[in-house]
Formats: C-alpha cells, sequence, structure tokens
C-alpha cells in the first residue's frame, strides 16, 4: 500500500523544504548592504566582458542518448534477471536474441567511434 | 485519499503547464522534472513500483539529462527572440472545438447496427472465454505470491514476446541512428 | 501456432531473415571500408529484399486457402501478432517497395558520392517495422512496428545531412512525428482506461457489448475521444490532410529514392495499420469513424489536387500528387467500413501495389534526369526529352498517364476498384469528389508532358544516363504498369487474398 511509502515520502518532504529553509535562514542572517562592487559576478579577479560560451559539443548530446538506449535495455532485463527460474530455457533464449540484437549496436557505436572523444 | 489523489493530478496538470508555458528552458525541465516524479508517485498508488522506478531511472534520470544537453546545445539568444504563440492559434482553437463537437455529435446520434464478426480469432466461442477467465484467475493467484517485477516478466516474456524482440530492433534503430546523424565522418 | 513450432518460424520468415540481413548490413558498415565494399552492401541488399519477396509471397501461399489467417501463440495465448492474407500482401508491397528503391539508389549513390552501408541498414530495418504494423492485432505491438519504421525514416530522410534542405525537412518530419507517435500513445491510453484491454479483437467485444446494452451513449467520451486522438496520428503517418503539412518539405529535401521510398513504403505501412485498426478493432463504431475520416477523404483528394497545379518543383508536384493518391485510398477504407464486403480492403491493396509501381516509376525518372550538380527535379529539367531520351520520355508518359486514372494503364484499373466498393458501399459523395478531382489530377500531370514533348530544350545538353540498376527498375515499373492495366485478373485476385483476421 501507499502508506508503506511514508518515510520516503517524508524524507522527500525534507529535501524538498530544506533548499527553501536554507534560503531563507541566509535571507534572514546575512548582512544586507547591497553596493556596485558587492552586486558584480566576481567580488575579485577579472571582469567578464561577454556572456560565456553557450552551446556545448553535440558529443556530450550523443553519449546521452546511447547512456539512454542501454538504460533501457538494462530495465528490459530487469524483470528477466527476477524471474528467469520461472522463465526458462525458453525466456533465457529470448533474452539472448535481444542481447545480440544490441550488442550489434553496441558494436556499431563502439567501431564508429560514438565513445570515442574527439575535438 | 481521494484529496490526496486530486491534488497529486492537479500538480501533475501544472507542471505539464509549465513546461509549455515557461520562458525559459530550463523552468520547463524543472517542471518536466516534478511532473515525472508525480507520474511515479501516481504509478506506486497503483502498486505499479516496478513501472514507478522505471519512471524515476529513465525519465528523471535519463530522459531529463538528454533534454539538458539539449537545451545547452540550441542557441538560448535565438529562441529567447523567437514568438512562442501565433495569432493563427485562435482560430485553429476554434476549429479544433467546433470539429470536435462535431465529432461527438455524431458519435452520439449515428444508427449502430452491431455487425457479429464472421470469425473473431481472439475469442470466439464460449470455451475459448472460459480458458481465458481460468487463466486470469491463475495470474491473479500467482501474482499473490510473485513480486512486481516478477509479473511484469510474465507478461513481458509470455505474452508480449513479440513485441519485445521487436523493440530490441526498435532500440537498435535508435543507437545507429544517433551515431549516423551526429558523427561527423562516417 | 506455438512459439517452439517450425511452421511458426515459417510464417514469420519473413520478419527474420530481414533482421538477419539488417544485422548483417549493420556489422558490414562498422567496418572501414571502400566505395566499392560498400556498393557491395547495395548488392547484398538487393539480394535480400529479393529473398523476403519470396517468402513474403510463399508465406501467402501456405495459408489455407478458406481463411488466409493463421493464429501465433507465445508460451501462453496471444502474442501480439497475426498472419493473415492482409498482413502478408501488404508486406509484400513494402518489400516490392523497398527492392525498387534500393535498385534507384545505386545511381544517386553514385553521383552525389554519398555511399554508406548504414543506408541499406535503416532501408531493411524500416521495412522490418513495417511487416510489424501490418501484423500487430494489438495496439501495442503496432507502436512498436510503428516507430521502428519512424525513427529509420527520419535517419533515411535526414541521409544527406551536408545539404540544408535535407536536415530542414527531416527536422520538421521529426517533430511533428514525434509529437504523432505521443499522440497514438495518448490515444491507446484513452482506450485502455476504458475497455482495459490493447487487444483489437478484444476491444471490438467490448464495444459491441457496450452499444447492445446501452447503446451509442454506452460508448462514453474516453473511448471516443481515444480513438480519434489515435486516428490523427494515423493521419499523420498517411500524409491526408489537414495533416500533411510535413510532406512537401520532407519530400523535396530528402534523397530522391528515399522520396520515392516515403511516398510509397511507408504510406503503405500506415494504410494497414488504419484498416486494421478500424476494420478489425473499432468496426461497431463504424457510423462514427466512416463520417470523419469521409471528411478527411474529401479535403485530402480536393487539397492534394488543387495544391499539386502550383508546383514547378517536381518532386514537390510527387509529393502533393502522393497526398492526393492517399486520399483515393482512404476512400476504399471508407468503403471497408461501410459494407459487409472485402471489397473495400481488396481495393485498398490493389491501388497501393499499382501506385508503388507508378510513384516509383515517376520519381525514377527525376532520378534518371539527375546529374552532378542538379538534382533533376525542376519542370524545365524536362524539357525536350522526347529528342533527348524517346524511350524514357515513352515511360514517363506511361506513369504519368497511370498517375492519371487513364486506361489502359495501370491506374485506371486501381481507381476502377475503388470506384466501385464506394459505389457498393453507397458513397455517392465521394465516388463524385473522386472522379472530379481526378480530372483536376490530369492538368498537372499533363504539364509534365508538356514539357517533354513541346518545350525546346537547353541546346547541347547531354543525354542523361540511367546506368544499368536505374534502367532495370523503371523497365520493371513500366512493364508492370502496362501489364495490370491490360490484364489485371491476376493482380486483382491477389489483392482479393487480403482478409483482415476477425473481419
Amino acid at each position: 500500500m501507499l502508506s508503506s511509502y511514508l518515510p520516503i515520502g517524508i524524507f522527500l518532504g525534507i529535501a524538498v523544504l530544506i533548499v527553501p529553509l536554507t534560503m531563507a535562514l541566509g535571507w534572514l542572517f546575512r548582512p544586507k548592504r547591497y553596493d556596485a562592487v558587492k552586486l558584480q559576478p566576481y567580488e575579485c579577479g577579472v571582469e567578464m566582458h561577454e556572456a560565456p560560451a553557450g552551446k556545448i559539443s553535440v558529443h556530450f548530446y550523443l553519449v546521452a542518448v546511447v547512456f539512454l538506449v542501454f538504460d533501457v535495455e538494462t530495465i528490459f532485463l530487469l524483470p528477466w534477471a527476477v524471474a528467469f527460474d520461472k522463465l526458462g530455457l525458453f525466456g533465457f533464449v529470448e533474452v539472448l536474441v535481444f542481447l545480440a540484437l544490441l550488442f550489434a549496436a553496441y558494436g556499431y557505436a563502439w567501431f564508429k567511434g560514438a565513445l570515442r572523444w574527439e575535438e | 485519499m481521494t484529496i490526496g489523489w486530486i491534488l497529486l493530478s492537479l500538480m501533475i496538470a501544472l507542471c505539464a503547464l509549465g513546461v509549455v508555458l515557461a520562458r525559459s528552458p530550463i523552468s520547463s525541465a524543472i517542471s518536466l522534472l516534478i511532473g515525472f516524479v508525480g507520474v511515479a508517485i501516481l504509478y506506486l498508488a497503483l502498486k505499479a513500483e516496478f513501472v514507478a522506478a522505471v519512471q524515476i531511472l529513465v525519465y528523471a534520470g535519463g530522459i531529463l539529462v538528454l533534454y539538458l544537453f539539449g537545451i545547452m546545445l540550441t542557441d538560448n539568444e535565438a529562441l529567447r527572440l523567437t514568438r512562442q504563440t501565433h495569432l493563427q492559434a485562435w482560430p485553429v482553437f476554434v476549429l479544433i472545438l467546433v470539429l470536435f463537437l462535431a465529432v461527438g455529435h455524431k458519435l452520439y446520434h449515428s444508427d449502430y447496427t452491431p455487425q457479429q464478426p464472421d470469425s473473431l480469432l481472439m475469442v470466439t466461442d464460449q470455451s475459448q472465454v472460459q480458458a481465458l477467465q481460468d487463466r486470469l484467475a491463475q495470474e491473479a493467484a500467482a501474482a499473490r505470491h510473485a513480486t512486481n517485477p516478477q509479473r511484469v516478466a510474465r507478461v513481458l516474456y509470455g505474452d508480449y514476446l513479440y513485441p519485445f524482440e521487436a523493440a530490441s530492433v526498435l532500440l537498435l534503430v535508435a543507437v545507429l541512428g544517433a551515431v549516423f546523424l551526429a558523427k561527423k565522418e562516417v | 501456432m506455438p512459439v517452439l513450432h517450425p511452421e511458426f518460424w515459417r510464417l514469420l520468415s519473413p520478419e527474420w531473415v530481414l533482421v538477419c540481413f539488417g544485422t548483417l548490413f549493420l556489422l558490414l558498415s562498422a567496418l572501414p571500408a571502400t566505395r566499392g565494399a560498400k556498393r557491395a552492401i547495395g548488392v547484398m541488399a538487393l539480394f535480400g529484399f529479393a529473398v523476403v519477396l519470396v517468402l513474403c509471397a510463399q508465406t501467402l501461399a501456405a495459408l489455407s486457402p478458406g481463411m488466409h489467417v493463421a493464429a501465433l501463440t507465445g508460451l501462453d495465448g496471444q502474442i501480439g501478432l497475426t498472419v493473415d492474407g492482409f498482413s502478408q500482401v501488404f508486406k509484400f508491397i513494402f518489400v516490392l517497395g523497398a527492392l525498387l528503391t534500393v535498385l534507384m539508389s545505386f545511381k544517386y549513390l553514385d553521383v552525389e558520392k554519398a555511399w554508406t552501408g548504414e543506408y541499406f541498414t535503416f532501408l531493411t530495418f524500416a521495412v522490418f517495422g513495417m511487416m510489424v504494423m501490418a501484423s500487430g492485432v494489438d495496439l501495442l505491438t503496432l507502436w512498436v512496428g510503428l516507430e521502428t519504421m519512424a525513427l529509420s525514416v527520419y535517419v533515411l530522410a535526414a541521409y544527406m545531412r551536408r545539404q540544408e534542405p535535407s536536415v530542414e525537412g527531416a527536422t520538421k518530419y521529426f517533430l511533428l512525428g514525434a509529437f504523432s507517435s505521443g499522440l497514438y500513445l495518448y490515444g491507446t491510453s484513452l482506450i485502455y482506461g476504458a475497455t482495459g484491454t490493447v487487444q483489437l479483437g478484444a476491444i471490438r467485444l467490448a464495444l459491441m457489448d457496450r452499444l447492445a446494452h446501452g447503446g451509442p451513449a454506452a460508448v462514453g467520451f474516453p473511448l471516443a475521444a481515444g480513438l480519434v486522438i489515435l486516428s490523427v496520428s494515423l493521419l499523420f503517418k498517411a500524409a491526408l490532410v489537414p495533416f500533411h503539412w510535413w510532406t512537401p518539405d520532407a519530400y523535396e529535401g530528402a534523397a530522391t529514392p528515399i522520396t520515392a521510398f516515403m511516398s510509397v513504403a511507408p504510406k503503405a505501412a500506415a494504410f494497414a495499420m488504419l484498416l486494421r485498426i478500424f476494420v478489425v478493432g473499432f468496426l461497431p463504431l463504424a457510423p462514427m469513424w466512416t463520417g470523419l475520416l469521409s471528411l478527411v477523404a474529401v479535403l485530402t483528394m480536393a487539397w492534394g489536387n488543387i495544391a499539386a497545379m502550383l508546383q514547378n518543383n517536381v518532386k514537390r508536384m510527387l509529393a502533393y500528387s502522393s497526398i492526393a493518391h492517399a486520399g483515393y485510398a482512404l476512400v476504399g477504407l471508407v468503403a471497408a467500413g461501410r459494407s459487409q464486403s472485402n471489397q473495400g480492403i481488396a481495393a485498398v491493396a490493389f491501388y497501393l501495389l499499382v501506385y508503388a509501381f507508378m510513384n516509383l516509376g515517376a520519381f525514377g525518372l527525376v532520378l534518371y534526369l539527375q546529374r552532378e550538380g542538379s538534382a533533376g527535379d525542376q519542370m524545365d529539367d524536362f524539357d525536350g526529352l522526347i529528342q533527348r531520351s524517346p524511350l524514357m520520355a515513352v515511360l514517363m508518359i506511361f506513369f504519368l498517364l497511370s498517375l492519371g486514372g487513364i486506361p489502359p494503364m495501370a491506374g485506371f484499373l486501381g481507381k476502377l476498384m475503388i470506384f466501385y466498393s464506394a459505389l457498393d458501399a453507397r458513397l455517392y459523395l465521394l465516388v463524385v469528389v473522386l472522379a472530379v478531382t481526378s480530372v483536376i489530377s490530369l492538368y498537372y500531370y499533363f504539364r509534365v508532358v508538356y514539357h517533354m514533348f513541346l518545350k525546346e530544350g537547353a541546346p547541347n545538353l547531354p543525354a542523361p544516363s540511367a546506368g544499368r540498376p536505374l534502367g532495370w527498375s523503371l523497365a520493371l515499373c513500366g512493364v508492370a504498369v502496362l501489364a495490370i492495366g491490360l490484364y489485371g485478373q491476376p493482380f486483382l485476385h491477389w489483392a482479393s487474398q487480403a482478409v483482415l483476421l476477425g473481419r
């Protein structure tokens, strides 16, 4: 029943509350003196004169996509792993076929250097 | 219970609206995250613990990261300058409403004469219906002793064996497509 | 037919043989290879599709003549797909389309210097997805097939990824396609919520039960909304008005052989799915969805033909024409929902077969005119073709006459069958619209003829070269268009084998 998740719910509630709580506490206790120097992004060091580079390499995206696909694959394997004794040889062969196809995908990504960082 | 249900649904709906309406893509992503968690709680309430875990793992963990990478890949400045609503939206909205009413009208004021199928193979005669019911009863009895993922396994590797294998081809194509389109040299 | 039975494997042989070929191409294309080696993958793809084509024909013949149905079961009960006459007829059309596309690709890839093994891998897996779409009897199985096909075709549409139009068209296609896939799942979840099942047969039973006990009002809003949302996503996949906006851009931008493929095979697959879902699962609600789809058919025929008249780019023109042709096929679907006979489904299957030949042929002519630095897709590229290469000009006339539905070409017979099935179901308005818009379509088809015959081509333009594979495919399409038109009986009989399980 859902009530068995109460501890998790309480943890979640505390975790969520900590953010506004700490912010509120900080706001309450910190000295509030604003002037031109205080409002700069950095109080010391070289002043910024343009926005930081917005775009990142497409390679991150590629890695994330490959990760996601294999993430989903793992999730498909989990039900088999907890019930493989009931599914028997038939289920085993099924999983092997599934894995063989994804292994082919893995091999492809590997040989094409999708997992290698390039500039 | 009902109040909790209403609150949860309201939260999910608001988060979904937030995803669409937020100006900044990062705000969209955060409301998406909260929405995902809300849906996971919904799954928990439906006693689908496995699906709830998957929801957190894949959606909140994987898809959202992908989404954030996507945001970082796009030009924020261009995004800000893009108009996100159009005047066309209003006539289209009216059109959709009219179509929807027309469909509803048609639905309730049609002359239905249900035909008996000649050979409905899935469930044709009474013995098959009986067999199906027996099986469902057996499964329900077995389900009381099985854990949630085990029941998922029964369905995934039994009834849905073919779509499951087809899904491996789907995942294969997904990896292939991503690598093929993103690599500089093929 | 349980899984461990050899007959199971024989009935599903097109699918698993195709996946084996696809995986082979995938592994081969992962290796660094010369252009010659990549060309070899193309030849292997040709061989693979030919084998699968034979397997499709064999499995169709193996089904018992009375039933045309073989039940497939897993360990315990249904596994979400079937092999029936309908699925095998449609699989044959998909594989045929892919085979002709591979033949046509040789010249394109040579001229553009764009040979890769992935091209054929995606083509193979796209056809696999379509096969699942034709065989699935369960909304989730159908979705897996739909997505497999769609993902492959998105990548193929973006294949020329250094060319801006290709990427632009593919992006539009992808965004709208992803949205429509989401709609499909939303509709499915509503239907599941209302009926407690995703199996089409069980949905049918639940609907009949409700209509018998509570009348139309008992159908309920979630179910009706689910059906409408589901159909919107399928109408998008089949590029029917008003869900067709992606089509011209995606077709114009994609590599020409891919455009040809997209206009034939995925469209046929979307129709297979539409027929399966509406005529099997939602037949009890036929009065509702036939009304809706009639409206879509009228809009599609009218707008597809009118917009095609305004195009100067032949690929764009053919894109709109393919929208219009989908509208004609939709008339057959509506007829199948209105009448008890199998005529409507057979008419759609026959029409899609004929359409595969004539449309691929017309795109093949564009490929024939392609040369380095020009896609050959402008109307002006056809100027004076009769002087430069009379044979090809005559072939193009065959295809255009067939597309316009002029006897004795195959397109005429195809339209006639749709016509008959619509008359049989007493859809007089649709019949009139079909006839009128067919006449309108002659205008833009004859515009190409005008360019070929009466316009002077630019002087000292070299005669285009076809290359052998393209030449063969054009010859095959030309012969088929003429042969089916003159002697259609065996082909009509073949299409009449498209019997839906549970219909």
